[in-house]
């Protein structure tokens, strides 16, 4: 198995105050609590725990977009890839993802993939998402073109990647005379591998097993998530081979501590500030109409609780296991269980969530990492011998 | 085509777009153009303007029970495929009433063929922009909220959510209303920016009817394109929100009526 560090470098200065007076962490969210200076601090220290997560055998860090809001601060995770670039050297950096529907020329992101890919030398996963409900109005994009301009992008980005420039691309959304991008990534048979972040839409399980890329499942139950990584080995079976361990991460946050009491008391208010605080948003700021087809909007208004739109306590957190938190023995149990069970590859530890401080990070990391991931590491190997070939070229 | 009380109603097809049509009465043909809200119903504006005129209420491709049109992607898309529908009807030109996100669509036809439009109405109407005046987000806003400011009379969403259907067939219908609204109005948000610089070609009597207390589209818009159309005239409707044709029936009615058989 393969161990990520996926941070979302939330702001962690929201207060109860500001919870009660806004009614979202999104959006519209005023930006007067941005504080730069603060902020400052903020990005090297989160920088400082990636670029630990490689000192203590990580196999790889995480970044992502998000706009306009207290729930992560970086609208542009290709820059924090750069910075991360510069700071580290074994590690893969993976960007989970670039927002590419929000890109009026998507081709940029194809350059700056590449860029990031000649910078390490090989070192970087290409995630694609089509950006969050929020995102949508934060960018006064139409959402009901957002999964056929996400096809779109990805489809100008791994030819932009693959074939020989310079060519002509006409399509829908883009219409551009010359593609020719230079640099071209040092990955190159036939592309960075590609990674797609999902809660688990049909559309994109099915789409991401017929491109033989890696599905991520994000932030969902653990019923939730024994559904989707059916679905998905299903849907690879329908295209005609079995899903590789690496084709399958879980992202979650996790948290050690010397006791499962202790790790529960330490990880409470920093999980319920990241899946509350931060998260909250009403409804229609989360799904704005034609994001979600028909049938999806339907079932959302139906179900009267969801994360972001509702509170969830810590308790229902850990129950229902969108969390994992406890002794190392009980996470390495935990994720041993899962991982015999679904047979993802990747595991995408948010180490960091919400207010967690620096100190306790580093503690939660430095346990992962001694005392988790050296009992992991062979789980799934045998079946990733076997078409790890294969799936690196994806 | 089936009969009711006072409409007929049929299915027409539009360049392979199948699409719902209300008409009503005999006359000089009308079309009216529903807003965001979907034109499901045949209100009861329509029967009393069906006593003058061949009253035509058609839902939108997306809307209700049309189908979809992938091809239509902007409201001048829209405008082009109303072109079309008048063509397939055989109406030459006919009198436009439109109703906000409906008005705006009314432009368009008007800006693109003013030939194929007598008169016109516009009912708080969107289309513009007027810097400096402050409009909700109705795209970001509970549905139940957006409601709540359609109306001045408060009673009247009131009314409306305890009638409110829980029809999966009429849940359905609102989302995909929702749906298409987003498409069409979302940036620009519920306007067209090239209509300023077009609407010089509109120069037919234009009636703008305006609710006085329109929290969607405030009275300022009225007054704007009262400023920007070169021979229209503009009625406040006193103590009136966002929709004069449903709120305050008989004003707009008798507002309708004196406009369109002046003789001007």
């Amino acid at each position: 198995m393969r161990f990520f560090f996926h941070h979302l470098m939330a702001w962690p200065y929201v207060t109860e105050e500001m919870v009660n007076k806004y009614d979202a962490a999104w959006v519209t969210f005023p930006n007067k609590h941005y504080d730069p200076e603060k902020g400052v601090k903020l990005y090297e220290r989160y920088l400082s725990e990636l670029e630990y997560a490689e000192k203590i055998g990580f196999d790889g860090v995480c970044v992502n977009e998000h706009h306009q809001t207290a729930y992560g601060t970086m609208p542009s995770p290709n820059i924090m890839a750069a910075a991360l670039a510069s700071r580290t050297s074994k590690v893969k950096i993976a960007v989970l993802g670039n927002a590419i529907p929000l890109r009026d020329n998507p081709l940029r992101i194809a350059e700056e993939i590449a860029m990031l890919d000649v910078l390490t030398n090989g070192r970087i996963i290409s995630g694609f998402v089509r950006g969050i409900g929020p995102e949508y109005h934060s960018f006064s994009k139409d959402p009901t073109l957002s999964r056929d301009k996400f096809y779109e992008a990805h489809d100008l980005i791994t030819k932009a990647w693959t074939e020989e420039g310079p060519f002509e691309y006409y399509a829908e959304f883009t219409k551009l005379r010359y593609v020719n991008p230079w640099p071209r990534p040092v990955q190159s048979n036939p592309h960075p591998p590609i990674w797609i972040p999902s809660q688990g839409s049909l559309e994109t399980i099915d789409w991401v097993a017929k491109k033989k890329y890696t599905y991520l499942q994000t932030y969902s139950s653990i019923s939730n998530v024994r559904r989707v990584f059916t679905m998905f080995k299903e849907a690879t079976l329908k295209y005609g081979y079995e899903a590789s361990p690496f084709q399958m991460g879980w992202a979650l946050p996790i948290y050690v501590a010397e006791t499962d009491e202790q790790a529960k008391q330490e990880a409470r208010r920093h999980i319920e500030y990241l899946f509350n605080d931060v998260f909250k948003m009403p409804q229609r700021m989360f799904f704005p109409d034609g994001y979600l087809t028909l049938k999806s909007t339907q079932k959302v208004l139906e179900s009267k609780k969801g994360i972001g739109t509702s509170y969830l306590s810590f308790d229902e957190l850990y129950e229902k296991e969108y969390v994992i938190v406890g002794s190392a023995k009980t996470v390495r149990e935990k994720i041993k269980k899962y991982q015999e069970e679904f047979g993802f590859g990747n595991l995408l530890g948010m180490m960091h969530f919400g207010t967690l401080p620096h100190h306790l990070t580093i503690k939660n990391m430095d346990l992962f990492a001694s005392e988790v991931m050296p009992f992991l590491r062979n789980l799934g190997e045998n079946s990733m011998n076997e078409v790890a070939a294969a799936a690196d070229n994806t | 085509m089936t009969t009711t009380s006072k409409h007929l109603l049929e299915y027409v097809s539009i360049q392979g777009t199948k699409v719902r049509l209300m008409q009503g009465g005999t006359g000089e043909p009308l079309i009216y153009l529903h807003g965001a809200a979907g034109g499901g119903n045949w209100l009861p504006c329509l029967d009393l303007l069906s006593k003058h005129f061949q009253v035509y209420a058609p839902e939108h491709p997306g809307y209700g029970k049309s189908e979809n049109c992938t091809k239509i992607q902007s409201m001048t898309d829209l405008a082009y495929f109303y072109l079309d529908l008048m063509d397939d009807l055989s109406i030459d030109s006919a009198t436009f009433v439109g109703s906000s996100l409906g008005g705006w669509l009314a432009l368009e036809i008007a800006i693109i063929a003013p030939h194929r439009v007598s008169k016109l109405i516009l009912l708080d109407s969107a289309g513009i922009r007027v810097e400096g005046v402050e409009v909700v987000d109705q795209f970001i806003m509970d549905p139940n909220d957006v409601l709540e400011l359609l109306f001045y009379d408060k009673s009247i969403p009131e009314k409306l959510r305890s009638l409110g259907s829980s029809d999966p067939e009429a849940v359905e219908m609102n989302i995909r209303n929702r749906i298409m609204t987003s498409h069409l109005a979302w940036n620009p948000y519920f306007h067209n920016p090239k209509i300023r610089e077009r609407i010089h070609r509109v120069k037919i009597p234009v009636l703008i009817v305006w609710g006085e207390k329109d929290e969607i589209f405030p009275v300022e818009y009225g007054h704007e394109f009262l400023n920007l159309l070169p021979n229209a005239k503009l009625t406040v409707i006193k103590d009136c929100g966002h929709l004069p044709a449903q709120e305050k029936v008989n004003e707009f009615y008798n507002e309708a009526i004196s406009f369109l058989q002046g003789g001007e």
